[in-house]
């Protein structure tokens, strides 16, 4: 019982409202004198509290800005902000319950009826969307609270904290199980708690569980899927002041179902009225929250549970004026509340109606097991049959002790527009005998046509009496008609929930925070950030800023991070043999000290990604991929060595080395005074690498050239990365030396006619039409792709990767479109304005008859076209000799 | 200009007030608030301390058919034929002349060698300690923690991220050390200090270590 000293505000709709300690949402809502908890989703219909154990959608509210909680089972707390859905302006007075008069132009299927053009949904869906809804999705970043994500095992999970659920995991937990036990209540105890007939709490067990380490307790936590290999999604509300909800994945080898049963309402007309409520929500305002309900009830019962139910109104002081069995109850009466219920002996006066239904076992876990769902004439359920041998039933949800409440299929269903079956979205045994009648007469195209059980509460208020008035109507049986499938999730779960946290996982390079300090401007390359250009003094736009960077380069020295290129370590006696049959290029005769760069292809002659190859001993690569592509080369090159039994061990490396590229005319001078490895041509010629120190850190030195100038990637542990950084620059200080971009590198190694694997090749490009038919050595034996690329190197291509040179100032974009002779002759891969031509420059796909050097081509650029020139040569030094200097 | 050695959270840990100090050549920090406090709230509840500096070497060869001798390092068997050993960096040395005992040979007959790639810098490691330890890493991973003894080692996605977790117990207190590639290290720090924040975790610096016997 809710303690009545401990007493705290709250607010619902702007107003200030108390509540008590113990009390839910609803409870509170409901002390404070609220009667109508929402509004229904099609006709506006006033509705109230119905099932109080989160089963029903009844009492879903805006709590706290998140939509859709269930009041009933949130429980209330200091300072919250409760706010009402789907009415306008309010839930006591919606505009929108006029929808109601005009039910009869909304037929079952009336979307499918009445919107028979295209344009007639486009022109409806918009107030169909204001009108019929389920709550407003919160801002997103509003707020501080997260939704999280969390995984457990157990060796037996038991879902439910009822009796039965307790007594097995006590059995379990004192057998030395590990045991996890949800229960979806506040508090433990099932129906115990509310149903003082029934027996009391077994407190003593609780107080043992709670104190074996092996047992887990989650309360306020539901189960809303069992999927393959025992994995239970849990979704575990509040968890803490920081969280709005958790979601558990809960790996167990044993799942104990103990969910027990829930009770579903009668089917009359206006059974929906606020004040006709559940016999269990009834027992649950009076038993765990104090609560008169009404002042005169009615009890619609077949016997089972009316006496129990009689006795708890008396002791709540509640006049009991009638008990009525289902069938003699033509309707409830009333507007916005029940003022009594009609029979055919006249009218009862009452202000609540007492519906001791049809008690259902809560088996969609079961079911979702792979276990049946048999219906049993004796108990009137649908009974869990043919479990999987690790997920067992324990308790009410077995049907053991079920009684039949009422005959089913009904005798007599009161087919009425009013008598609804579904609360969730409206359908009412009027609309389920004419999706009948048109011909959706089994229970799962009935389910999916008139949408029955598949609104929030999934079919547990109404899958019953559904399946019982499509029985009645097509005289068949309960289990000829059968039940609908049960899938999760199941109940209801947010979007948030399995989003999870806001975590995207951020790669930065060693240097990062030097980049910041340096007025990097960021990219995005996957996870990666990377400097786009720095911001410096001397620039204002970003094309300056590119320029300045871009004529530091060519002019003098330049320096970029390149940390975030794949890096691979290959060992082994067979390294060679492995990397010569992945690898297009031929590395088995590199020799030691020297770098190849290689296309690596699929078995159809795709490119798939490029890189530098070096062989620092007889047993020992370094293997460079591009930045996106790391995890898939690792990937394919283990893949090709399984089952060779060759010695080949693959290390990823790329977060340990920091790497840069120090390129121009003059970064042997800025280099040679940190480090003491002969720079000369003669000693360390282009394409070679040296294992040296620099300023005093151990550091791989790669002689090559992706911008076209004489330069060196250096490779370096990640722990000297802002030191060696700062260390270059300082060298080349005296040089002028300027840390650059993506933008100024793209810009740099395109004048070169570099090709971008993945940028300027796409999954059709092959190296021949790419222009780079040296780099496929079909004079070795075997390797991936060798086949295709020899049918390749034979046949006429289709299309050619081709430079191109703007004829005049326009600079298309990357994509744009080219033509020649107004027909579409292919596109624009990459394009930059050049300051070496005092053009644009580019690279472009164009259909292999007009890839021909000097070809006028046409490119769309702004709306308008621009004419450019097919040129064969690299646009900057072709013969590259700037990069042996 | 001294060549210091940073860990991933060089930057992270000057922002958040920390105390560095040079730690074989890296800097890494000593306090975040006082020693003691740090280790009490470590005992009481969890700590997170930056440990990137420690020593790791990657063992991988068809010849490792049983762990390898390191003597008082660790070593950590990530699947067959592969091993991750961690230790001082004082023992470095001695340690890989000690693995290399298997001679690198192209000679056939031999046994295949094994391969030693020194991996300190590849991982950004992490020590997450303390009696709450466990709840935290639950919302981390989906490795199964429970089943993680003293010892183990498992790998699977951490804060969205490959991770590797070890296990090795602090002074009774249940301690995984999680590893991480080093570029994404920031970012899982900070993963781990949003999930343990209801837990009350806090960084903890070598100090704290050093109190507790674990330090180096």
């Amino acid at each position: 019982m809710a303690d009545s000293s401990d007493r705290f505000t709250f607010q619902f709709d702007g107003e200030t409202l108390e509540a008590r300690s113990g009390d839910t949402v609803a409870s509170a809502l409901y002390r404070a004198g609220r009667r109508i908890f929402t509004r229904s989703f099609k006709y506006h219909r006033p509705r109230g509290l119905l099932c109080l154990a989160g089963k029903c959608p009844n009492c879903m509210m805006n709590v706290d800005g998140t939509p859709n909680v269930r009041a009933c089972i949130t429980p209330v707390r200091a300072g919250m902000a409760v706010r009402h859905q789907n009415a306008y302006p309010s839930l006591d007075h919606d505009w929108l319950a006029a929808v109601q008069r005009f039910d009869g132009l909304m037929p079952v299927g009336w979307y499918y009826k009445t919107m028979t053009h295209e344009w007639s949904w486009h022109a409806a869906e918009p107030y169909i969307r204001k009108v019929a809804g389920l709550g407003i999705a919160p801002e997103p970043g509003n707020g501080s609270k997260d939704y999280e994500h969390a995984w457990m095992n157990a060796e037996t999970a038991v879902i439910g904290g009822g009796p039965a659920g307790l007594q097995a995991a006590l059995e379990l937990g004192q057998g030395g199980s590990q045991i996890v036990l949800i229960d979806d209540q506040p508090e433990l105890g099932g129906h115990l708690r509310y149903r003082k007939r029934a027996g009391d709490v077994p407190a003593a067990v609780i107080a043992q569980l709670r104190s074996m380490p092996s047992v887990e307790i989650i309360s306020r936590a539901y189960c809303f899927g069992l999927y393959e290999g025992n994995l239970l999604g849990v979704l575990h509300a509040n968890p803490h002041a920081g969280a709005i909800e958790r979601l558990i994945h809960l790996r167990a080898k044993r799942v104990v179902v103990a969910t027990g049963v829930y009770e579903v309402p009668f089917t009359f007309e206006n059974n929906d009225l606020p004040g006709v409520m559940l016999s269990t929500g009834v027992q649950r305002l009076i038993h765990l929250h104090g609560i008169k309900p009404g002042t005169s009830a009615v009890i619609v019962a077949n016997g089972a549970h009316a006496d129990e139910v009689a006795d708890d109104l008396r002791g709540a002081g509640i006049e009991l004026v009638a008990v009525l069995a289902p069938g003699e109850v033509i309707s409830a009466t009333g507007s916005s509340h029940v003022t009594g219920i009609r029979t055919q002996n006249g009218e009862v006066a009452c202000d609540l109606v007492v519906m001791c239904g049809q008690r259902v076992p809560d088996a969609g876990l079961l079911h979702q097991a792979g276990g049946k769902l048999a219906w049993s004439d004796e108990r009137g359920a649908f009974l869990p049959v043919d479990l999987p041998a690790n997920v067992k039933a324990a308790g009410e949800v077995t049907g053991a002790s079920l009684t039949r409440a009422m005959s089913l299929p009904p005798k007599h269903v009161p087919f009425h527009k009013r008598s609804f079956v579904c609360f969730c979205s409206d359908v009412s045994t009027a609309d389920l005998r004419d999706g009948i009648s048109e011909g959706f007469d089994h229970i799962e195209t009935l389910k999916r046509y008139t949408t029955l059980t598949m609104g929030p509460c999934q079919g547990r208020m109404c899958q019953l009496a559904g399946i019982g008035a499509c029985a009645h109507e097509t005289g068949r049986t309960m289990a000829e008609t059968g039940v609908t499938t049960s899938r999760p999730p199941n109940p209801s779960v947010t979007l948030g929930a399995l989003a999870g946290p806001r975590h995207h996982p951020i790669r930065r390079t060693p240097m990062h925070d030097a980049h910041d300090q340096s007025g990097a401007v960021w990219m995005d390359m996957g996870e990666w950030k990377r400097p786009r250009y720095y911001k410096s003094a001397s620039c204002e736009s970003e094309r300056s800023c590119v320029e300045e960077e871009y004529r530091a380069v060519r002019e003098r020295a330049g320096l970029i991070d390149v940390s975030t290129l794949g890096k691979l370590d290959v060992k082994g006696r067979d390294a060679g043999k492995l990397l010569d049959k992945v690898y297009t290029n031929r590395f088995s005769d590199l020799k030691p000290g020297r770098v190849r760069y290689s296309v690596l292809c699929d078995e159809a002659g795709i490119m798939l990604d490029d890189g530098t190859i070096s062989r620092l001993a007889e047993d020992h690569y370094f293997i460079t991929t591009t930045t996106g592509n790391l995890d898939f080369v690792q990937q394919w090159l283990e893949w090709w060595l399984v089952g060779t039994g060759w010695d080949v061990h693959i290390t990823n490396v790329t977060g340990g080395r920091a790497a840069v590229n120090l390129a121009g005319p003059q970064a042997r001078d800025v280099l040679k005074t940190l480090t003491a490895c002969d720079l000369s041509s003669k000693a360390f010629p282009y394409m070679a690498c040296r294992e040296a120190e620099v300023a005093g850190a151990p550091a791989l030195l790669l002689r090559i050239g992706f911008v076209g100038e004489t330069g060196w990637e250096i490779h370096f542990p990640a722990e000297y990365g802002e030191y060696l950084w700062a260390r270059l620059l300082e060298a080349g200080k005296a040089y002028d030396i300027r840390p650059f971009g993506v933008e100024a590198q793209r810009l740099l190694r395109l004048e070169k006619r570099h090709v971008i694997v993945g940028v300027d090749t796409d999954a059709l490009s092959n190296p021949y039409e790419a222009g780079m038919a040296w780099v496929a050595k079909l004079d070795k034996p075997d390797f991936i792709g060798r086949n295709a690329l020899s049918r390749q190197a034979e046949a006429a291509p289709q299309q050619n990767l081709v430079g191109f040179v703007m004829n005049d100032d326009a600079v298309p974009q990357d994509g744009a479109a080219i033509l020649v002779d107004g027909a579409l002759a292919g596109r624009v891969t990459s394009a930059r304005y050049s300051p070496k031509n005092g053009k644009a420059v580019g690279l472009a796909w164009v259909a292999a008859k007009s890839a021909t050097e000097g070809t006028e081509i046409q490119i769309r650029v702004n709306g308008s076209t621009a004419r450019a020139r097919i040129v064969p040569e690299a646009f900057y030094d072709p013969a590259g000799e700037r990069l042996r200097m | 200009m001294p060549a210091i050695r940073q860990t991933p959270l060089f930057h992270a840990h000057q922002r958040a007030g920390a105390n560095l100090m040079e730690h074989h050549g890296w800097q890494v920090p000593a306090y975040f608030t006082w020693a003691q406090k740090e280790a009490e709230q470590l005992s009481k509840n969890a700590g997170l301390s930056d440990l990137s500096w420690m020593t790791k070497l990657d063992l991988k060869g068809y010849g490792l058919k049983t762990p390898p001798a390191v003597g008082s390092a660790r070593d950590w068997c990530l699947s067959p034929q592969h091993y991750l050993v961690t230790c001082e960096p004082t023992k470095r040395d001695a340690l890989i002349a000690n693995l290399r005992s298997f001679p690198a040979s192209r000679d056939l007959s031999l046994p295949p060698p094994v391969y030693i790639t020194d991996v300190t810098s590849v991982y950004a490691q992490f020590l997450l300690a303390g009696p709450r330890s466990r709840e935290i890493l639950r919302k981390l991973t989906s490795l199964n923690v429970s089943a993680l003894q003293n010892l183990d080692c498992g790998q699977a996605s951490l804060a969205h991220v490959p991770g590797i977790v070890l296990r090795d117990d602090l002074e009774g207190m249940p301690a995984f050390h999680i590893l991480v590639s080093r570029e994404y290290g920031e970012s899982v720090w900070e993963a781990i200090l949003h999930a343990g924040h209801e837990f009350q975790l806090a960084p903890f610096g070598l100090k704290a270590l050093e109190f507790l016997g674990g330090g180096a």
